[in-house]
């Protein structure tokens, strides 16, 4: 557990007693301002510290949550009753469970999740017909570069790592390689591959799931990871897991990252005093004495406990050649410790040898803009005439601190001359004239190193606008060619896997071998977008067929007498220009048929009881790969004796295979001529 | 050495900041509420303030707002930090005199950079 968790957590436990003491006190007393404000400011304190744990987002969403309805009790916007006593309470119930699930196994358990959305859902019910929600920010944890894994390598192999990393006085690499799940279907080899690491000190595996039993195993999966400690140069190592950058963290740590004292805290008792004995032969370099101290008392300790740990850790340094005193005058002090702090620097040690992020010095120029822009708005700001000096020199102070950091010294003098201009006149004109041009060029250096970036996205976002403007009317024949062009490509890019794995087989270049791989997926997936872009080219809303029933459906009716409204619904839905067509002539036999045939004319359908209008609805709709398009009226019932008789006998006609066939085939049989209609009669 | 007073009620944000800043090499000392960072600051020769705003006995604002009154201390640089989002608070630190403005948590790489920047800080 790292000191910022353990510290977490005792304060944790505070925090939220004092959150239930608030509580309580408040509801005997809903009007006390002081218990209020107290009983909020933990909520706040708990849920700030929580926000440092990204993996603990449950916990914070529901403290939001919580902290948010509070705000609003205190602002008067809401009144404070029972049941949202009760809520908050066993809130901050369920928190101390999940804080004792944290203490015992360092996550969250699986549960929290749901539950949590549960109970913030239940917290911000309350605050719903309030106006202007806030939104929750997604954070991105501080401590998301942090080495804790190393903590999974075991003890006797961290330390024959340090022996052997001190001896030869060289830098560690310490690489975490989680292959895929699904890694053996891409020819990798996981286990060789972390055994082949140059220089190697020290490989671990840690499966990721327990194992399940043996009927459920599938020996095709991936579960296990690797932690691999090595001298060998960094070029080296990014070189050999250059096509698997997603699965390793490669971190070059100093050997003293690797002391991480482990298990249980013993017995504090047992240790009194160590850290004075220790201390003492430390001064005196007694490391024989020193080492026989720490057996002696290893053999009286309880061993798992995270003392013995760290009395073993002391063993092992002391043992070396030239034992680091500096380091060793660090861990004695932490017998004293009533909790087990990790390593005092531990965390602090590890991220320090993390690598500077590439974006570092983005990082740090957009910094520079936003404190340049704050200065100014400073000065822009109104500001009581007794704060006036103070808030000029703090500028001031501010300004020169960015001119140092960046090296530009030589222009302290200039900045000198201002501030004295502005502090005698009063008048902030000169600071804002120095500072807009500090901007501008702060601003130019952040757009260079977003620039390269954005450049595409903007480019993509001008084509597409292009692209709305303008179609194209292209020779169905073309568009054929490109069809059937890209089925060969599909086909014809299948031969590279062979390609690649001849390479490793017979030619024995695994490189080459790999890189084929990876350029089969980029062109796998370049075929496959470019098949789909070619179907969606011959898509054709429904429309287009649809677009002529209105027309159809007046001058029938009127020329029957009949009245009927068509409803048209999901003309946008697409298929392929093909299918649209061939749809075109059954749709209107269905539709002239219900028009005909269906629909009565306004006096039956009065004295049926029915609206005079008849109704009939044009419907099509996408259902997964299939586009369903459906006729409906609101006519006779079915179950006329005449059509089943009919129906009956075109059954036989029909083969009974083709029963399957939806009556909206065109070679439906028979039509016989009814006036101008073309109609199935009975 | 440069040094930096975190004022924060919360020992979890405190201990976190304490860790990020002695990592880029910052000697850092603690208050625990506004009137406790307030007397520090007028003690000690400080090149930063990290100030939260909520906090029993003396809030951020009013801790910023006096210390800009006391010559002993006016020109030290000072970031407010906070958990909320809120243009109001945003507005009000400025007007108390803060000279930056970030939201919890804060990224160590951000914090360092505004330090370093603020106080001058050479390396890294």
């Amino acid at each position: 557990m790292t000191p910022l968790l353990v510290q977490f957590l005792s304060e944790a436990r505070d925090l939220i007693e004092e959150s239930v003491k608030g509580l309580l006190a408040l509801e005997e007393n809903p009007g006390d301002g002081a218990s209020m404000n107290r009983l909020f400011r933990s909520v706040h304190t708990l849920k700030g510290s929580s926000g440092l744990f990204e993996e603990y987002a449950a916990l914070t969403r529901v403290l939001h949550a919580g902290e948010d309805l509070l705000d609003s009790v205190r602002a008067g916007k809401l009144e404070l009753n029972g049941e949202m006593v009760d809520q908050l309470l066993s809130a901050m119930d369920r928190i101390g469970a999940w804080l004792s699930a944290i203490e015992q196994e360092e996550k969250l358990p699986d549960w929290a999740e749901p539950e949590g959305k549960a109970l913030a859902e239940k917290l911000r019910a309350w605050m719903a017909g309030l106006a202007g929600p806030k939104k929750e920010k997604a954070s991105v944890s501080p401590l998301a570069r942090d080495v804790a894994w190393l903590a999974e390598l075991p003890e006797s192999m961290a330390m024959a790592a340090y022996v052997a990393a001190v001896s030869a006085n060289h830098p560690l690499l310490a690489i975490r390689y989680a292959p895929d799940a699904q890694c053996f279907f891409q020819g990798d080899d996981p286990l060789l591959q972390a055994l082949r690491v140059p220089d190697l000190i020290a490989v671990h595996g840690v499966i990721n799931d327990p194992w399940p039993e043996s009927g459920l195993f599938d020996p095709f999966l991936c579960n296990l990871r690797f932690l691999v400690l090595c001298l060998a140069p960094r070029a080296v190592i990014d070189e050999m897991f250059l096509y698997l950058p997603d699965q390793v963290a490669i971190v070059e740590i100093s050997p003293k990252a690797l002391i991480r004292p482990r298990g249980p805290l013993g017995n504090p008792a047992q240790f009194t005093g160590m850290a004075e004995e220790f201390a003492a032969l430390l001064s005196r370099k007694a490391w024989p004495e020193m080492l026989a101290l720490a057996r002696r008392q290893l053999e009286v300790g309880e061993p798992d406990s995270w003392q013995a740990s760290l009395l073993r850790w002391i063993g092992v340094m002391t043992a070396l050649a030239t034992p680091d005193a500096g380091l060793l005058g660090t861990l004695f002090p932490l017998f004293d410790h009533s909790t087990p702090p990790g390593l005092a620097e531990g965390r602090g040690a590890a991220s320090r040898e993390s690598p500077v992020s590439p974006k570092g010095s983005t990082v740090e120029k957009a910094m520079l803009l936003a404190i340049l822009k704050a200065q100014l708005a400073l000065v822009d700001h109104p500001c009581p005439v007794e704060s006036r000096p103070g808030r000029v020199a703090s500028i001031l102070a501010v300004l020169s601190g960015c001119y140092a950091r960046l090296g530009r010294e030589r222009q302290l003098e200039a900045l000198e001359t201002v501030f004295r201009e502005t502090s005698e006149s009063s008048n902030f004109h000169s600071l804002r004239l120095l500072l807009q041009p500090l901007i501008q060029e702060a601003e130019g250096q952040v757009a260079a190193e977003e620039s390269v970036a954005v450049r595409p996205a903007a480019e993509a976002a001008a084509q597409s606008e292009k692209g709305r403007a303008v179609t194209l009317r292209v020779d169905q024949e073309r568009i054929d060619r490109i069809m059937n062009l890209t089925g060969e490509l599909v086909v014809a890019k299948n031969a590279i896997p062979f390609l690649a794995r001849e390479a490793e087989e017979v030619h024995n270049v695994r490189g080459l071998a790999k890189k084929l791989k990876d350029q089969y997926g980029v062109i796998n997936r370049i075929a496959e977008e470019l098949q789909s872009a070619v179907m969606q080219v011959r898509m054709m809303p429904v429309s287009t067929i649809f677009q002529r029933f209105p027309r159809l459906v007046r001058d029938l009716s009127r020329k029957l007498d009949k009245r009927i409204d068509l409803v048209i619904v999901g003309e946008t839905t697409e298929a392929d220009k093909n299918v649209i067509e061939e749809l075109s002539d059954p749709l209107i036999h269905l539709v002239r048929n219900s028009i005909d045939h269906g629909i009565e004319s306004p006096d039956d359908r009065e004295a049926a009881n029915k609206p005079r209008s008849g109704t009939i609805h044009l419907a099509a709709r996408q259902e997964g790969d299939e586009v369903i398009i459906e006729v409906r009226d609101d006519a006779y019932a079915a179950a006329e004796p005449a059509l089943i008789a009919r129906l009956l006998e075109v059954r036989d006609l029909l083969s009974a295979a083709d029963l399957g066939e939806p009556i909206h085939t065109p070679s439906w049989p028979a039509p016989v001529a009814s006036g101008e209609l073309l109609a199935v009669t009975s | 050495m440069k040094r930096v007073l975190v004022v924060d009620d919360g020992g979890t944000i405190r201990l976190y900041h304490r860790t990020v800043l002695t990592e880029a090499g910052f000697t850092v000392e603690e208050a625990v509420n506004g009137m406790e960072g307030l007397e520090k600051a007028m003690q000690g020769e400080f090149d930063l303030l990290l100030v939260d705003v909520n906090m029993p006995k003396m809030d951020g604002f009013r801790m910023i707002a006096q210390l800009r009154r006391e010559p002993a201390a006016w020109r030290v640089p000072v970031i407010m930090i906070t958990t909320e989002h809120r243009d109001v608070d945003r507005e009000q630190a400025l007007i108390a005199g803060a000279n930056l403005f970030l939201v919890k948590p804060v990224r160590p790489e951000e914090l360092r950079a505004a330090a370093c920047l603020m106080t001058g800080m050479e390396g890294l």
